[in-house]
């Protein structure tokens, strides 16, 4: 038992380390070339959000399956997560469906410059833009 | 009477109680946060204003700092918890202190933040970004708190428990440990998501 522990001290000052720099790693990343990228071409910002959405998942990861004990868990506790992510993924896609049209946007919405959001609006826009649809 | 399944393994979940109900509870919650995060994907692509809000005002050392706080606290938390695994009590006192510290410190970067943005005229109703920023930085920091609330009993009067039921405290810092670990999580997050990207 008290073996069992010792190496669980020594895990969790590995994850503590990997945090850590994976931590800088994100700032680093979003500093020295995320932000150039972010302010140069609209298409490479899904990309950028994407790595550090990855990182970002990548960290959690690790919290999750040591801090949080869930690499070695019941199954009922898999399955109440399970159910959960589930219903998060729906969750996350509802707005994507709305941007893409799969649910119609809302006309006449106040813009904080004063203007009225409508689909007039958005065509014209897109018409400076380039069009992305 | 005596509560069952807070010490003993309950046979037909393979846990005790307190175990499956924090992880229910954790399950609500990635649906609270969950909504958030959606509401803020939609504002983000639906709003034709999003890149003059001045997302890249917010202060990234002070963010980093409090990423790199609460991850220690996280670390501190699960040590406290195995500090009673190995019925170091002393142990155990080190590390809950240091992870209530840490909390106060994570409080008073994000007291500074916020006021550093309300002295130059930035509230939530100011525009959708402050909105959403304020509104989840909010919710999470309130998680802080009660984090603490739950953290402080456990370090001052809730410590007798160790005295009558040993097991029992241990299972408590495991559950409050779960809940703070899940806090970090959600501060994983957030970081890229409102200060990087």
């Amino acid at each position: 038992m008290s073996n069992d522990i010792q190496h669980h001290i020594n895990v969790y000052k590995k994850v503590f380390i990997a945090l850590l720099i994976l931590t800088v790693l994100t700032v680093a990343a979003s500093y020295f070339e995320f932000i150039i990228i972010y302010k140069t071409s609209g298409s490479m910002i899904f990309l950028s959000i994407a790595i550090g959405i990855a990182i970002a998942t990548f960290k959690a990861y690790l919290v999750a399956a040591n801090f949080m004990h869930l690499n070695d868990e019941k199954p009922i506790i898999y399955q109440t997560l399970a159910g959960t992510v589930f219903a998060l993924i729906i969750l996350f896609f509802m707005p994507l469906m709305w941007h893409n049209d799969g649910l119609k946007s809302p006309d006449n919405v106040p813009l904080q410059n004063g203007n009225v959001y409508n689909s007039d609006f958005e065509s014209h826009h897109d018409e400076h833009e380039g069009g992305h649809h | 009477m005596k509560i069952p399944y807070n010490e003993e393994i309950r046979p037909d979940t393979g846990l005790y109680n307190a175990k499956l109900g924090i992880w229910l509870f954790l399950a609500s919650e990635v649906m609270l946060f969950g909504g958030l995060f959606s509401a803020y994907i939609l504002l983000r692509l639906t709003d034709p204003n999003w890149m003059n809000y001045g997302q890249d005002a917010l202060n990234v050392p002070l963010a980093t700092l409090n990423t790199v706080v609460l991850i220690t606290s996280s670390v501190t938390m699960v040590m406290s918890w195995v500090s009673l695994k190995l019925k170091d009590l002393k142990k155990y006192k080190m590390y809950m202190g240091a992870t209530l510290l840490c909390s106060f410190i994570f409080l008073i970067i994000k007291y500074f933040e916020y006021t550093a943005k309300f002295d130059h005229g930035l509230y939530p109703s100011t525009n959708n970004f402050l909105a959403v920023y304020f509104t989840i930085t909010g919710l999470h920091g309130l998680h802080i708190i009660g984090g603490i609330a739950v953290n402080g009993y456990f370090y001052g009067p809730g410590i007798k428990m160790w005295d009558s039921e040993p097991e029992r405290f241990t299972n408590r810092i495991e559950i409050a440990g779960l809940y703070w670990h899940f806090v970090d999580l959600v501060w994983i997050f957030l970081f890229p998501a409102l200060y990087l990207l």
